[in-house]
């Protein structure tokens, strides 16, 4: 970044956010400042989308002048536009002028119905004014009709979170291993709130994920081993486990143990490594 | 198989201008069909059905990496007699029949229109102008089974397979210079056909099939006859191995030994 | 009315952190040195380990996380006794379930607590007056070391030096990445 300033070197790293979706706003409005801004006439049929894209971001950092400038371009190019004019809410939202984006939402809602992205937009205003139940309100009547929509289930899943309701958050989670079922994150993450649910049945089905987490990582998911340690403990200590459960989680707590006390010696060379074996002493079975 | 000799005719006078003719026609193609294009508008409930029978077939088909009461929670959204969206949501019967639908019409007629037809087109005047000779050789072995495709117009039984006439040579062009339309006309070019193809593919299963109807019902008896079998349930075992001590898993990659 | 004081290290590295997330919320920990604390009632925080910017609400890695830390601590003559977090909602710096679960679970282990919130509307490249408010019951007021604390927290912001600071998270990601945060420590004490 500081050695290659080129024009299309950022313009490539540009479309590489795009196309993760990554939330980059203070390195996207440095880039424009520094590099992009002068040259943006040079990317093509691209500068347009570039333009969209540091509006965003713009407006993330509440950089209004430079939104502003990006919205007059993109006006100018396309009056009338569906799209701009949903950036031109997006500003109002940037300003807190929450009443007139809803208007502005509406408007567009009503000669397109099938618009997600506005339609989450309006959600995302209820969860601006932290109004959480009737965001999560919307959002599950949202999801009625737009049932394939992982973003929203994922969003959905947090807003259960922050209101303790872990069964639903599961639920919401669910949705995402039907759409990801080889990727390794959804299984920890749905492992984290089960454990967080607690009790000695969800204790057990995290660990099953857990596993199956480590498993798809090729043991490189640190969250999910310590995960799959910390149930072991938890289930091998717990009163209601018979001795050949007791007996089991010892021995699959230990070897994620090992796992992640390997994972920290090739880290760090062969520093010192006691801050992680008396965590682990402490986690597992004595 | 001796080496050929080409005439250096051929590079500057064949080879070269189907590149350039290739190239040239993908531009066109991206500006024509941008120009004749129209926006897809699509109704709210077709959204929805299709996003229904998107979700019921993920359920089939990734069920099990879900608890047991997960599967039947949604299993009994789906296709609960009383309150099951299969059972619930009526739709009137829509007749398939493509020719009586006159948007499904254009669509079909606008896309034959910018790919296929100008692929043909060029590719047998190409064909026709560009006959009775080898233009290129690929780089790779081929076996005999790709003479009559890749050299048209050729009857030499002893050549090469490698060698190649210059319609394939167009067609290689065709699919070979999705990365230049990318450099010059920026992502989601109309140019890429191979990009176009695979959307067509998807065309089908992204848009509504028409009769929402039978669709559901097939949905429903495919989901009514799925049964739960947890993929979870050895998950600890297939991490350790049955009985396999620490050190000996073949699961984790780093253990020092 | 009791008071905390923050040193400059403790201080930058909590702003650092909620700025280096800004639509996020984020926690960590504060802790004092335990000798200082013996027969003192005045808490300093000398140094703030960053945890959490993800899934705050979600308690297998806060185990994980108050484990370590622990036994960072007691290698290096430092205690546990206070607890930061910076909401994700621009204007509430009301403590939610996350921070009170964590400071009852601290407290159980650790003896006294302090909650320290952050006011987001106080960040900004320039700042005057700490960001910092304390939620306990007795609602301590909130030293800094030094004047030029506020100065060297806004000098970091302007420096982006956020995009140095490795969170438990960023730890969790990738193990080499050290939450300790000594190449933060040597910027923030350069600064000074």
């Amino acid at each position: 970044m500081r050695s290659c300033t080129s024009d299309r070197y950022v313009a490539e790293r540009y479309r590489r956010w795009r196309e993760d979706n990554s939330r980059n706003s203070d390195l996207i409005v440095q880039l424009w400042e520094e590099v992009l801004c002068a040259k943006v006439d040079k990317l093509g049929d691209e500068k347009w989308m570039v333009l969209e894209q540091v509006a965003v971001a713009a407006l993330d950092l509440h950089k209004m002048t430079v939104a502003e400038d990006c919205l007059v371009m993109l006006s100018k190019q396309f009056p009338g536009s569906q799209r701009v004019r949903k950036l031109k809410a997006l500003r109002l939202e940037a300003l807190e002028r929450y009443e007139d984006a809803n208007d502005v939402y509406d408007a567009i809602l009503r000669k397109d119905e099938t618009n997600t992205v506005v339609r989450k937009r309006k959600i995302a205003i209820l969860k601006s004014l932290g109004k959480t139940s009737e965001a999560i309100r919307e959002l599950v009547e949202y999801l009625k009709k737009f049932m394939s929509d992982t973003e929203a289930w994922m969003e959905l899943s947090d807003l259960y979170i922050s209101e303790q309701d872990y069964a639903k958050a599961a639920y919401c989670m669910e949705e995402l291993l039907l759409h990801n079922p080889h990727h390794h994150l959804y299984f920890q993450k749905y492992a984290d709130i089960k454990y967080t649910q607690g009790g000695f049945d969800n204790v057990e089905v995290a660990r099953s994920y857990y596993s199956r987490a480590v498993k798809l990582s090729s043991a490189n998911n640190m969250r999910a081993l310590y995960g799959l340690l910390l149930c072991c403990s938890q289930i091998a200590n717990s009163p209601k486990a018979q001795a050949q459960k007791k007996k089991e989680n010892t021995k699959i707590g230990q070897w994620a143990a090992q796992c992640i006390s390997d994972k920290y010696r090739e880290a760090s060379g062969s520093e010192d490594n006691q801050p992680v074996e008396q965590l682990l002493g402490a986690l597992t079975l004595s | 198989m001796a080496e050929l000799l080409l005439d250096p005719d051929i590079r500057i006078w064949v080879f070269l201008p189907i590149v350039v003719l290739t190239f040239l026609i993908g531009i066109v193609r991206h500006y024509l069909s941008i120009l004749i294009s129209s926006p897809k508008k699509i109704e709210l409930q077709q959204m929805q059905d299709s996003q229904a029978l998107i979700r019921a077939r993920l359920l089939r088909e990734n069920g099990k990496y879900l608890p047991q009461q997960g599967f039947a929670m949604r299993k009994h959204f789906f296709n609960n007699e009383d309150v099951g969206f299969f059972k619930t949501q009526k739709r009137a019967p829509v007749a398939q029949n493509p020719m009586t639908d006159p948007n499904m019409m254009t669509e079909m007629l606008k896309g034959n229109l910018t790919n296929v037809l100008p692929m043909i087109l060029i590719g047998g005047w190409i064909n026709w102008t560009f006959s009775g000779f080898v233009t290129t050789k690929v780089p790779f072995p081929l076996t005999l089974r790709f003479k009559p495709m890749l050299q048209r117009g050729i009857e030499l039984l002893s050549l090469d397979a490698a060698w190649v006439s210059s319609a394939s040579w167009y067609f290689l062009n065709v699919f070979g210079l999705r990365s230049i339309y990318a450099l010059v006309l920026g992502e989601n070019n109309a140019a890429d056909q191979a990009r176009l193809m695979a959307e067509q593919m998807q065309g089908p299963a992204a848009a509504m099939p028409q009769d929402p109807k039978a669709a559901f019902k097939a949905e429903w008896e495919a989901l009514e006859v799925c049964e739960h079998r947890w993929a979870l349930r050895h998950a600890e075992t297939e991490l350790l191995g049955p009985g396999l001590t620490q050190g000996e898993t073949i699961y984790h990659q780093n253990m020092v030994s | 009315m009791s008071e905390v004081e923050f040193s400059t290290r403790a201080y930058c590295k909590v702003i650092l952190h909620a700025a280096k997330y800004p639509h996020e919320a984020v926690n960590g920990i504060l802790v004092s040195k335990a000798k200082d604390l013996e027969g003192s009632n005045d808490v300093v925080f000398v140094d703030a380990i960053p945890l959490f910017h993800m899934a705050l609400g979600l308690t297998p890695m806060t185990e994980v996380a108050l484990e370590q830390i622990e036994s960072y601590c007691s290698s290096n003559g430092l205690k546990i006794t206070g607890y930061y977090q910076a909401n994700e909602h621009y204007k509430n710096t009301n403590p939610n379930f996350v921070a009170n679960r964590i400071c009852e679970k601290i407290s159980e282990r650790f003896g006294q607590v302090h909650l320290a919130m952050v006011d987001n509307r106080r960040l900004s490249l320039d700042m005057a007056s700490s960001a910092i408010v304390m939620k306990n019951r007795d609602k301590a007021s909130v030293a800094l070391e030094s004047d030029s604390t506020c100065v060297a927290a806004s000098c970091l912001l302007q420096n982006r030096a956020y995009r140095l600071l490795v969170d438990f998270d960023n730890h969790l990601d990738n193990v080499s990445a050290d939450w300790r945060n000594p190449e933060l420590n040597q910027e923030i004490d350069a600064v000074l």
